[in-house]
């Protein structure tokens, strides 16, 4: 019954976007878009030597693509609880929704499917297009790793992502939690440069954004072929996120969910 | 908590329950202590049962003022105590802002009641929520609640699944219904229904779930006379005589409350002014507009 009702979450918004087909096909020139202006940028750095690059293989457009689509991708996760709950209590269909005899925990995950998935594919295509278009040398060889650092990233933002629907359900708006860890983290994390070249007041904020840690592991695995061990410190730190995080996220949103059918306000928006 | 003891059989058990509750009413003490150790829940006679039911509304939040204490509560019910028997149609009628969708909300565990005791068929809204999800149906006048860019038919699978149908099953019945409700191109989307078909897919999500008890909350509200009678005549004959289902709807229409139902409360200010059927209502020789008039601090327009 589980796989038949997240199915049903699926083809509903499968056929929600795909009536938009506008949308669709401008969401991916943006894509194009965003890449050729950090091909250029690479572009004008590549005869220049940049130590703080050498960690990662030295090439710039590689390592700001793996930030983009990888940030993007956990971005997503983050902020799709919260999209889920304001959308349904924006279209007006979250009464009908708790109606039903499907736990809220069922309607937040079936409602992330296709977003998530939709940024998987998206994160695919920045990493394709690079590799093909653009000709990234991307070392994939240590899958392990890779699957690794995605599993330990997706629970402490999938928990940030909990926080953020907890918040929205109470104040229906401006949610901190996204933010911080959705905006900030692209600026603290190292999006599109090293972390390094902040000034060191600013380095010890980046350390408590799980981003920091992601994204750090995948370039130094993808860029330069590290193996698990060499990341171990990363997973441990992002390992720790997960076991703070996620206890406290399910606590929030119970917490939540109480107070919004106290005041009443569960479908309001 | 009062036991009951030494009863082996289970038809003794149940008249003993019956007659310890009648006890405890008559001694003007609390049945509901007794709630938790029912074993017949299910076999109450009542479909609908609310117990000193009280809702107030604080002041809703924001970031920046958690809870301003300069800020009035609301009390959308006070002290509601009501009953509705198994097979009934139930009116609620009473102005805007009377307390009908509240209580209408707090049955389905929309929202939580601030004090006292709401049932269905013996199950408590706030501690059964699971049980009452699968007993109870909401049909919704507002017609927000479905996905505009699904035709009729994807809208009432999707609900249909997440009312734990099998696909299968689901198809089979929303084809039913849709035929029995006479919703017309099932495949168009749903902006492109007229409001009577919004309407009637809004029922046909109730009746797809099966549910023993259905909520109206204003069902009829922007339908023209003509749909809207033929609207309630399927719920009094198909729903309630024939599917034997209990139908509780919330009404500012004394027409509607007097034409549909077998009984009516007439609810304002979060209070039931007066509740019985039209006959008791009328006993007075007053019709039914003057004695909503009476009641109510607003004249119905």
């Amino acid at each position: 019954m589980l796989f038949e009702k997240l199915w049903v979450f699926f083809k509903r918004d499968f056929l929600t976007a795909s009536s938009y087909k506008f949308g669709f096909f401008l969401d991916a020139v943006g894509i194009i878009g965003a890449m050729l202006t950090f091909f250029f940028i690479g572009e004008l750095f590549k005869n220049s030597h940049i130590p703080l690059l050498e960690q990662y293989g030295g090439d710039y457009f590689s390592f700001v693509i793996i930030g983009v689509a990888f940030s993007s991708y956990l971005g997503s996760a983050l902020s799709n609880f919260g999209g889920v709950i304001g959308v349904e209590q924006g279209m007006g269909t979250m009464e009908a929704l708790i109606m039903t005899p499907t736990r809220i925990s069922t309607i937040l995950v079936g409602g992330s499917i296709w977003n998530l998935l939709f940024t998987s594919f998206r994160a695919a295509f920045y990493l394709l297009v690079g590799v093909f278009l653009f000709h990234v040398k991307l070392k994939i060889i240590n899958l392990t790793a890779i699957a690794a650092i995605l599993i330990l990233s997706l629970v402490p933002f999938i928990s940030l992502g909990i926080i953020s629907a907890s918040l929205i359900l109470v104040f229906k708006r401006g949610d901190p939690v996204s933010f911080l860890f959705d905006g900030a983290s692209k600026f603290l994390a190292g999006t599109f440069f090293p972390i390094a070249i902040l000034p060191l007041w600013i380095k010890k904020l980046s350390a408590f954004i799980p981003l920091t840690y992601s994204l750090g592991a995948l370039r130094e695995v993808l860029l330069a072929q590290r193996t698990l061990r060499d990341v171990w410190y990363d997973l441990s730190m992002l390992l720790l996120f997960s076991i703070i995080l996620f206890p406290i996220s399910l606590k929030c949103f119970k917490f939540a969910l109480r107070v919004a059918k106290q005041e009443g306000s569960l479908c309001h928006y | 908590m009062k036991r009951i003891q030494g009863v082996k059989d289970s038809s003794e058990m149940l008249k003993k329950y019956k007659a310890l509750i009648k006890s405890l009413e008559n001694k003007h003490l609390n049945p509901r202590i007794l709630e938790s150790s029912n074993p017949f829940k299910h076999k109450t006679m009542h479909a609908v049962e609310t117990i000193n039911l009280t809702k107030v509304f604080r002041p809703a939040r924001n970031m920046f003022s958690l809870r301003s204490p300069r800020l009035k509560t609301v009390t959308a019910i006070y002290q509601l105590n009501l009953k509705v028997r198994k097979g009934e149609v139930f009116a609620i009628l009473g102005p805007n802002g009377a307390g009908k969708t509240t209580l209408i909300k707090i049955m389905c565990s929309l929202i939580t009641p601030t004090s006292g005791t709401a049932l269905i068929n013996g199950y408590d809204v706030v501690k059964d929520e699971d049980k009452i999800k699968s007993l109870v149906g909401l049909v919704i006048g507002e017609e927000r609640s479905f996905y505009w860019r699904l035709t009729g038919r994807e809208n009432l699978e999707f609900f249909g699944v997440l009312h734990n149908l099998s696909l299968h099953e689901v198809r089979k019945r929303s084809e039913a219904i849709m035929g029995l409700l006479e919703i017309e191109d099932p495949d168009k989307r749903f902006y492109e229904y007229s409001t009577g078909n919004k309407q009637k897919l809004a029922l046909g999500r109730c009746l797809l779930s099966n549910s023993d008890v259905i909520f109206m909350d204003e069902p009829t509200k922007s339908l023209d006379p003509g749909v809207a009678s033929k609207f309630r005549k399927f719920i009094k004959e198909v729903l309630v005589e024939k599917e034997n289902k209990t139908a509780i709807f919330s009404t500012h229409s004394i027409q509607e409350a007097e034409e549909l139902g077998d009984r009516i409360a007439i609810m304002d200010k979060g209070l039931v002014k007066a509740c019985g059927n039209i006959n008791d209502l009328k006993a007075d020789g007053e019709s039914l507009f003057d004695i909503y008039s009476r009641f109510t601090s607003k004249r119905e327009e």
